[in-house]
């Protein structure tokens, strides 16, 4: 054999087990998939079958009707909406913040640091109820301002992310700025922050994903079905205690995971094009 | 490793004023708050409320609907003396997050280097592994976990049909293997980590690479000498990330079990919300969140003092 | 580190000497008392309720099906009474509980609210809803097609705070053509225990030609029915009916009766007459329609709700029979619980056009034919015979109708709504089964532990 060949079987050897391996991560979703163009009846009666017995559109039609004559454009554009703008104030504001936290150097620094990162700790769980008070007394209930606004005030797992990826950037780059003459928040426009690429785009992709499955939010400010979000509308088709459509709930659910895939490839290209080939020339 | 120092010999006639410099360009407390003003109005305008209540809340007795009633430490007392099944779901916790933060981040890691290059295969391959992660706690995921794991599930026939195993098994039913299976599910969506070190690789200077070629160092070589150094601020950020992100486990143990079977998959938090919510003990809860924060606060603590031992940053 | 954690101490400590600043604000939002306001706007004669304009707020949960039945049946409403308009907020079940939580922290609960009887004492002892007695009493809404025992489980400490929009009861389903085919009749409703031990033997020695696992799937719902009625049967209830945090019974008692519970239950699974535990509780988490009387593995399925029948006939594909419980004597213990309940919060601003709306829910056959009996079996006699003659003759709905009404006559009263540590007592008594199934505890040392646990339990939740 030679060392061509080798390399080829070695190739296909590596492709057929990562193939293997990706049909046991996207099980699940292949099985909501096919389930979506199931019965009620094939859905429950043959539970490991991945395929459906027979064929069955009807579950896009019902489902997408929606909820007492509110349909499931509106869902969409208010999750598509919110998304849009919730993640732009996200990303924005947490690499300003970072930054701040990386490369300046003021007093109180560590203690704010600590407090962000304590802030990450909170179960969200027990600040249901204090926070809608809050978000009461601004008049913000029944709108999307409790949505939107918190996150242009900088979300700690971004700030933190940013401020590893430009605490790794060499200093001298600053350094070198600055005896050019830049200021800091020039350094911070036109230096760092193209360098932080990486770092941005993996904020968006993550912003997106959980502004646009985060239900506890919308479900608890929300009271306007004309204001719902997808992912509040997902949870109604669904009762523990009544009759439900799970071949409409999973119609809706690959609806809505598509815009978050189109997403993550789209972005995802960004992130590797030129690894280990460009790189950082400091 | 510092690997900037040789690409940056431009700066290295610049070195001998670097710390009267620094000095001054880093002796500026009003551009730093600048820089962190939308933090500290975002934490004013929206957390601090919310936080000081809650804690408020803890030192009281508060069904979630009347009015609180201050009742000073008896909660946390309650807590670790008078409630076994809080000690239980302590424990589970602990297990949880030690077995699941290394192996999340391993396969994390495995998947991110195999996958970092480009190309539209490879693309395609790191969608799928990523897939996973974006249906979170959906209500799909949470019927086919039971469907692949039930009683009458596609596993129990595997394992029966080649003979492994003689009678059908609940493992999401059973005591002994419930958290195990809330485990894979949570390993199961390692996409975030694995985006987190992809983005980081891509930083990695290639003519580091090229540098140690000439030198003739191998592929593992490499990875222990170039890649790992230059990856740890990534590791360190995903590390305590996950482990915050597993004492805060919620999701995926209650859509899948409601911390059953015999309070086997009791994690912390869906503890403290079945006290808040269902048994109307909304104070008690709140304790348990507070010495939640302070535990996990130790512990990420104890990750940043040992920073300065592993983790290499640009300053150096 | 060092530093590090001290900060952190330093941070918490400013926190929380802040946080004693604040305290005094955070009394403030939980809502006053709030009685007498609403007895000033009963009986206010300026002509009948629909006359004034109101705009009322309708919260609920639930399925597809129900917010576009509800829907309908508001827009039935509106067209009559055009004064009064309802703007529904309807939602999941998942996090309704918390969004009314915070909803009533803020004085901004709905006018109208859909209630569980889980819930439904702490909003009353918190005056978060109101007495619905005066309105009875003035006419606005009409009970008088309803027997008193239909809604009587709306009352909490001698205020209706609620009415029942469906009753429910649990029963046995049972899957005819398999009985069939095994040559055993159908079980009347008066069958004992000892018979159904004896119709579970039965169809276990057919197990292979039948093609079942079990002859009976029995839900997590089950043990706490067979709670519920070993202790009924004795003359007793499981919990204080004072409204204390405490059982009904002293432990000596209680001992006896649920040592030979467990005793009876490890039997039934070690003979393959119920599904094991583990079997169980996935079921108990996966929603009826995954039960594996669905699949044909069993052909019993005992302790669902009658309302969820409909949802396993569609799923399985095949109408069930219902039958009563089995118990000791061919005495039942079964009763009627409500399905769920309307109340009106007590800042409503319009309390009698909700109080009206209410009571058009129940009675208006317009409405009904909208709501086609999906939260339960109407309460009102005339409401339900109008809806039963719509049903077809082998629809499961039919079926569902006359098994509630067979019940109905026959039922105990209901227990008060349970204690606020019913949730955890709940889950403490499933995990003494299992250590005395599963692990092979003896009875006596399980009950010993479930027993110091629930008394721990009931002080915290005092």
């Amino acid at each position: 054999m030679n060392y061509t060949t080798k390399k080829i079987i070695k190739k296909i050897i590596f492709h057929v087990f990562i193939l293997a391996i990706c049909m046991l991560m996207i099980y699940p979703i292949l099985y909501m998939f096919f389930g979506s163009f199931k019965t009620q009846q094939d859905i429950f009666q043959n539970p490991t079958s991945l395929f459906p017995e027979k064929w069955h559109f009807k579950n896009y039609v019902n489902g997408w009707k929606g909820f007492g004559g509110t349909t499931f454009s509106t869902f969409f554009k208010n999750s598509i909406f919110i998304t849009i703008i919730a993640v732009f104030g996200q990303v924005a504001s947490s690499a300003v913040i970072a930054y701040g936290f990386a490369r300046c150097r003021f007093k109180g620094k560590t203690i704010w640091f600590s407090i962000m990162i304590i802030t990450m700790l909170m179960p969200q769980q027990v600040l249901i109820i204090p926070q809608y008070i809050m978000f009461n007394s601004f008049g913000w209930v029944n709108t999307w301002l409790p949505l939107i606004m918190p996150g242009f005030f900088g979300y700690p797992f971004f700030i933190f992310l940013v401020y590893q990826f430009i605490r790794r950037l060499p200093e001298e780059l600053d350094e070198s700025a600055y005896i050019d003459g830049c200021s800091k928040y020039t350094i911070f426009f036109r230096i760092v922050l193209p360098l932080i690429k990486p770092a941005l785009i993996t904020s968006m992709i993550f912003a997106t994903y959980w502004k646009w499955d985060d239900f506890f939010g919308p479900m608890i400010y929300l009271t306007d079905i004309k204001k719902y979000t997808i992912s509040v509308a997902l949870k109604m088709f669904t009762d523990p205690a009544a009759q439900s459509d799970w071949g409409a709930a999973y119609a809706m659910a690959c609806l809505s995971l598509a815009p978050v895939v189109i997403i993550f490839f789209t972005f995802q290209k960004y992130l590797v094009e030129g690894i280990s080939t460009t790189g950082l020339k400091g | 490793m510092r690997y900037k120092r040789s690409e940056s010999s431009v700066l290295k006639n610049k070195k001998q004023c670097s710390s009267s410099l620094r000095r001054r360009i880093y002796n500026e407390n009003i551009v730093g708050y600048v820089f962190i003003a939308p933090f500290i109005i975002g934490f004013l305008v929206f957390t601090v409320y919310p936080l000081l209540s809650s804690l408020y809340l803890s030192f009281t007795k508060f069904s979630g609907l009347g009015t609180p009633e201050w009742i000073g430490l008896l909660n946390y007392k309650r807590m670790f003396f008078l409630d076994p099944r809080y000690i239980k779901s302590l424990k589970v916790t602990f297990v949880y997050v030690f077995i699941y933060v290394p192996l999340r981040l391993t396969f994390a890691l495995i998947v991110a280097m195999l996958f970092k290059a480009g190309g539209r295969i490879i693309a395609a391959y790191r969608t799928m592994f990523y897939l996973p992660s974006v249906i979170g706690g959906s209500v799909a995921v949470a019927v086919v976990w039971r469907q692949l794991w039930g009683y009458d599930g596609v596993i129990n026939r595997f394992l029966i049909s080649i003979g492994l195993m003689e009678e059908q098994f609940s493992f999401i039913g059973s005591k002994e293997t419930a958290l195990m299976t809330i485990i894979i599910l949570a390993i199961w969506q390692f996409g975030s980590p694995m985006l987190v070190f992809i983005a980081g690789l891509k930083d990695i200077p290639m003519s580091l690479y090229e540098a140690a070629t000439v030198d003739g160092a191998n592929g593992w070589k490499k990875f222990w000498k170039i890649t790992m150094p230059c990856l740890t601020p990534i590791i360190f950020f995903n590390l305590v990330n996950q482990l915050i992100s597993g004492f805060m486990a919620f999701t995926q143990a209650f859509i899948i079990t409601r911390g059953g079977p015999n309070d086997a998959t009791m994690l912390y938090v869906v503890y403290l919300y079945e006290k808040s919510f269902t048994t109307f003990q909304m104070g008690y809860g709140s304790a348990m969140a507070w010495v939640l924060i302070v535990i996990v606060s130790i512990l990420t603590a104890i990750l940043f003092s040992t920073q300065n031992k592993w983790v290499y940053y640009g300053n150096e | 580190m060092k530093k590090w954690i001290s900060l952190v101490i330093v941070a918490v400590m400013v926190l929380s000497l802040a946080a004693c600043g604040t305290s005094g604000s955070s009394n403030q939002q939980t809502p006053k008392d709030v009685d007498g306001e609403t007895s000033a706007t009963v009986g206010s004669n300026d002509g009948a309720p629909y006359d004034t304009k109101a705009e009322l707020r309708m919260i609920w949960w639930g399925s597809q099906t129900r917010h576009d039945y509800t829907q309908a049946a508001i827009n039935v409403f509106q067209d009559a009474y055009p004064n009064i308009t309802i703007t529904p907020e309807f939602t999941a079940w998942d996090a309704y509980w918390e969004k009314l939580a915070a909803m009533s922290a803020s004085k901004n609960l709905p006018d109208i609210l859909q209630h569980d009887y889980k819930y439904i004492t702490q909003y009353t002892n918190n005056n978060l809803i109101i007495d619905l007695f005066p309105y009875v009493e003035s006419g606005v809404i009409d009970l008088s097609d309803c027997p008193e025992s239909t809604w009587a489980g709306g009352i909490v400490k001698d205020k209706l705070v609620g009415i029942n929009l469906g009753m429910n009861t649990a029963s046995v389903m049972i899957d005819a053509e398999m009985f069939e085919k095994a040559g055993i009749p159908i079980p009347e409703d008066t069958w004992t225990i000892a018979e159904y031990n004896e119709i579970c033997d039965k169809l276990l020695a057919k197990k292979d030609e039948l093609g079942i696992d079990f002859a009976d799937q029995s839900g997590k719902n089950a043990f706490n029915e067979q709670m519920q009625f070993a202790f009924r049967e004795k003359g007793m209830w499981f919990y204080n009916q004072d409204g204390s945090e405490s059982f009904g019974w002293d432990k000596e008692t209680g001992k006896q009766i649920i040592v030979e519970l467990l005793k009876r239950e490890k039997e039934n699974i070690e003979k393959k007459r119920t599904a094991p535990l583990a079997v169980r509780d996935e079921n108990d988490v996966n929603g009826p329609e995954s039960g594996l009387i669905v699949k044909g593995k069993t052909a019993i399925n005992t302790a669902n709700w009658s309302n969820q029948a409909k949802a396993l006939t569609n799923a399985a594909g095949k109408n069930f029979v219902l039958v009563a419980l089995p118990s000791e004597t061919t005495t039942k213990m079964q009763y009627i619980k409500p399905s769920q309940f309307l109340s009106v919060s007590s800042n409503s601003q319009y309390p009698e056009q909700a109080a009206f709306f209410i009571s058009e829910f129940t009675n208006n056959i317009d409405m009904n034919k909208e709501l086609k009996g999906e939260r339960g079996v109407p309460i009102s006699d005339v409401v339900r015979e109008a809806l039963a003659s719509s049903f077809e003759e082998d629809s499961i709905d039919k079926a569902v109708f006359e098994f509630v009404g067979r019940m109905a006559p026959i039922a105990n009263q209901i227990w008060r709504p349970e204690p606020n540590a019913n949730g955890a007592i709940i889950v403490l008594y499933h995990n003494m089964l299992k250590s005395v199934v599963d692990d092979g505890m003896s009875p006596e040392e399980a009950f010993e532990n479930f027993y110091a646990q629930a008394m721990v339990e009931f002080e915290m939740a005092k």
